[in-house]
């Protein structure tokens, strides 16, 4: 599947490189928990992986109906629910193994050459971009389903990938500027389980050892996700978010196929 | 057609969520707020602000609370942000830490009575509670929120004689007050 | 000569008296008065050893002798006040085992005399440990002070804790060599002038040290780590902060390394801040120097409120996760800091840089208006929008020639992690697998 697409070796050979700017970002201070490293590196995965995640997985939706093999499928006995389901698992797989590649290979060379990352790290931080990708993912799967060609997956791919990485501060300021000052951070907290970016950011700068750096405010927020079932109901709640996304690309889809 | 449909959903439940966070905005009715010691921070001083006797708070109109280790602090607020609109200000009665209104409280105060920024102002809920306290400590004055106003907000830092940086009267220094008894009100408040 | 013969006798005299009474220790534990008998017998001057064992609290020190506990010694107290309280000049006591299990509002050890000298007293307390009241030119040093720990496993919170060494209006003190560990404030000091507080080490506290309202005082090479706060500095003058570490203070939502709060004409120099939440905390201060720190690996390396006219110069501000922050804070001079996030341009080959680093206000002020907006702490989108704020940077505090190389001298952490090797030697065999099966070769 994923692999004979040219499209997962290219991004393959982008990530080895990222991974090793990572790991050149390390060495230069090699340093466990919430540092001016670590949230370097944390912030060039963010910009990286869900563009990564969204432009595969929406290229290989679109992909389907352009070739016409969604066409040949349909014509089989096979549920849209199991093909979504399958896209999704595949499409996923694809990312985390392009990411174990890079992560392997810079962190093969940190090991023998000194300067690599320390084992928590390292392991959340792969922890972090296999989450976030397979969250993007499923934004890609209805990307995918919305977008009728190759072009238009790109163009709604980048601007979801601006708004949600880039362009979510400025906007939240913005907007929450004319809110009211007590529903400010209510609101601020709805809409932050609403942007995976974000959310799996804060996430990590808590196992970290950072939480405190979000101040009073957060306080019971993270406390909650630094407690050891913290991370289960963190995993339960990407779970739902992927569902819930892969639900709506679904009934989509699903309209789609009765409709032709 | 399924994504304009979908966008046209999302823009209501999105208006109808500001809708209700509107309409949440109705009469108000200021409540003094529970201290955490893990997070209290005294909004002028940095310090920590302690479920204590101390602590005081004020929350302005739009809702935002501000916390005080000392109404020295909190007067100290006032004075800086003059254009804020408060909404309430709370104290708390000195023997059983209930908060009350700033403007209902009765104040003791006396230079060597010790906060934890030496303003050495004592908030009680009723006069006879302040009256018998200043009576117990054989010092201090009993004030209303009015006459409170007009009070200097001096702190006692030991300085009012002791501003000589030459330190050569160093007994003087440390006879001043004149008062060794450890049994007077200055021992309470240590632990800030 | 003479002299030391007569206190070599009187020791030998006291020692006799204690092989005396050493055995009745031993059996029964000794009645409530033994030591105060001792002092009470004692004259001016006069050296009293006591044998090991335990005693009961409290005892009064009233006269001028040098109280020696030998290893083993430990005066436990119940009692709501001082388990030992000393009112005489010129008292000396060392290695003894100090107790003090009332929660009450008391302390350990009480000190209302000046020319004191404490040393090797290891003090568990429930209560203050050494507290000073108009007691000055005292020696405290070498002594370890500790919360006693909860009664019945009861959790207790952390204000009902109390200070480890607490001044009021005490002076020229020397408090040196302390290990203070969970207690309120290690080491306070309030309306105390001209202090000396040298190599302590102080953990697991609220504040390691508090100043307030002090003049003159000197905090020198004391260690900090894992308190909420390692110096709380606040309304002081003159006081010189250097040669001290404070570290890992990054628990509490409110922890930094140091903190200067309405102080002047001070000296903070040659400090190492490291990993905590704010390194240098600054507000409402001035004419204060703060040169030649090493700030690492924190959160926030400084910020600056409402203070002005300090000198800051020759810092490293490295790997830190936002170097500085600055709000209302103008006429500041920054001259020749390393900040490793700015990448200098050196035509004239001096060191420095020519083009200058500002310091960013934005997000200092959107969150000093709505806190809630501290979820933004530097994510990308964050990073993006204060490239975007860049009006009024005239008003922005600069340092005008910033150091191309770190001032200091720098540690290269590399570490060889094996785990790392082995964990990375699994993904690419798993990958290698994945891909074999799945792509190459079903074509």
């Amino acid at each position: 599947m994923g692999f004979r697409n040219p499209w997962a070796y290219s991004f393959m050979a982008l990530f080895i490189v990222f991974s090793i700017i990572l790991l050149l970002i390390n060495a230069r201070n090699a340093v466990e928990g919430y540092s001016g490293v670590t949230s370097a590196m944390l912030n060039l995965i963010l910009y990286l992986v869900p563009l990564m995640s969204l432009l595969l997985g929406s290229f290989s939706l679109t992909a389907e109906k352009e070739e016409g093999s969604w066409r040949l499928l349909s014509a089989y006995p096979l549920g849209t629910l199991s093909f979504i389901v399958g896209k999704y698992a595949g499409l996923t797989l694809v990312l985390w193994v392009i990411m174990f590649v890079g992560y392997g290979v810079s962190g093969m060379l940190g090991a023998v050459f000194g300067g690599g990352f320390a084992i928590s790290d390292f392991v959340l931080f792969i922890a972090f971009s296999m989450g976030l990708s397979f969250l993007f993912v499923a934004i890609a799967m209805m990307i995918g389903t919305f977008a009728r060609n190759r072009w238009q997956a790109l163009t709604i791919s980048v601007s979801i990938w601006f708004f949600a990485v880039i362009g979510w501060s400025s906007l939240l300021v913005a907007i929450l500027g004319m809110v009211p000052y007590l529903y400010v951070k209510p609101a601020l907290i709805f809409l932050t389980f609403l942007n995976p970016a974000e959310l799996v950011r804060l996430f990590v700068i808590v196992k970290l050892g950072g939480g405190s750096i979000l101040g009073p405010e957060y306080y019971d927020w993270v406390h909650w996700i630094g407690r050891a079932d913290g991370t289960l109901w963190f995993i339960l709640i990407c779970t739902l978010w992927a569902a819930v996304a892969a639900g709506i690309a679904y009934i989509i889809w699903e309209r789609g196929r009765h409709r032709e | 057609m399924n994504s304009t449909k979908l966008m046209k959903l999302s823009v209501t439940a999105c208006l109808l969520f500001l809708m209700v966070m509107l309409a949440g905005c109705g009469g108000k009715e200021y409540k003094a707020v529970a201290i955490n010691e893990d997070t209290a921070k005294c909004a002028v001083c940095n310090m920590q602000v302690k479920d204590d006797a101390y602590a005081t708070q004020l929350v302005t109109e739009n809702g935002k609370v501000y916390l005080f280790d000392d109404i020295g602090c909190m007067h100290e607020w006032e004075a800086t942000n003059p254009n804020e609109e408060i909404g309430a200000s709370f104290v708390r009665d000195y023997n059983d830490n209930e908060w009350i209104k700033y403007e209902d409280a009765y104040y003791a105060y006396d230079a060597s009575y010790r906060s934890p920024m030496a303003y050495g102002i004592y908030s009680f809920k009723d006069k006879e509670s302040a009256d018998a306290f200043v009576k117990s400590q054989d010092k201090g004055v009993v004030m209303t929120s009015a006459e409170l106003a007009s009070h200097s907000w001096q702190q006692n830092t030991d300085m009012m004689g002791g501003m000589d940086m030459s330190g050569h009267d160093e007994s003087a220094h440390s006879e001043m007050d004149g008062d060794m008894t450890m049994d007077d009100a200055s021992s309470d408040a240590h632990s800030h | 000569m003479i002299k030391r013969r007569g206190w070599l006798a009187a020791c030998l005299l006291l020692l006799g008296v204690f092989v005396w009474i050493a055995p009745c220790a031993a059996y029964a534990s000794l009645d409530k008065g033994t030591i105060q008998q001792l002092i009470d017998e004692a004259k001016p001057g006069d050296t009293v050893t006591i044998a090991p064992g335990e005693y009961r609290g409290a005892i009064t020190i009233d006269k001028s002798v040098t109280l020696v506990g030998e290893p083993g010694t430990v005066i436990v107290n119940d009692a709501a006040q001082p388990a030992v309280t000393i009112t005489a000049d010129g008292v000396s006591v060392s290695g003894i085992t100090v107790e003090q299990r009332s929660m009450e509002e008391s302390t350990a050890i009480e000190l209302v005399a000046s020319n004191t000298m404490l040393s090797n007293l290891d003090i568990h307390t429930h209560a203050f440990g050494i507290r000073l009241r108009k007691s000055n030119r005292n020696e405290i040093a070498d002594n370890s002070i500790q919360w006693l720990g909860e009664m019945s496993g009861q959790e207790v919170k952390m204000s009902a804790k109390r200070n480890g060494i607490d001044l009021y209006d005490s002076h020229d003190n020397v408090i040196s060599g302390n290990r203070i560990s969970s207690m309120n404030d290690g080491i306070y000091q309030e309306s105390s002038h001209r202090n000396q507080v040298i190599g302590n080490r102080i953990d697991h506290s609220r504040y390691g040290i508090h100043c307030m309202y002090t003049e003159g005082t000197i905090v020198r090479g004391n260690a900090g780590n894992y308190n909420v706060t390692g110096a709380m500095v606040m309304g002081v003058t003159d006081a010189i902060v250097e040669d001290n570490s404070f570290t890992k203070q990054s628990e509490n939502v409110n922890s930094q390394g140091l903190l200067l709060f309405d102080v002047h004409t001070s000296t903070i120099a040659n400090n190492r801040v490291e990993g905590n939440r704010i390194g240098f905390y600054v507000e409402q201060s001035s004419k204060n120097d703060i040169r030649n720190n090493s700030i690492e690996r924190n959160f926030v390396g400084i910020q600056f409120l409402e203070s002005e006219g300090n000198e800051l110069q020759a810092n490293d501000f490295i790997a830190n996760v936002i170097n500085a922050e600055a709000t209302d804070s103008p006429d500041n001079r920054l001259t020749a800091n390393f900040w490793d996030n700015f990448s200098g341009i050196d035509a004239d080959g001096n060191g420095r840089s020519d083009i200058s680093y500002a310091i960013n206000p934005f997000f200092q002020q959107l969150t000093h208006q709505t806190p809630a907006f501290q979820l933004f702490f530097q994510s990308p989108g964050m990073q993006f929008l204060e490239t975007m704020m860049q009006s009024d940077r005239s008003s922005w505090t600069v340092d005008i020639e910033p150091l191309m190389m770190p001032a200091g001298q720098q540690a290269m952490a590399g570490k060889h992690n094996s785990y790392t090797f082995w964990v990375s030697l699994c993904l690419l065999l798993i990958s290698t697998i994945i891909i074999y099966n799945t792509g190459v070769k079903r074509t």
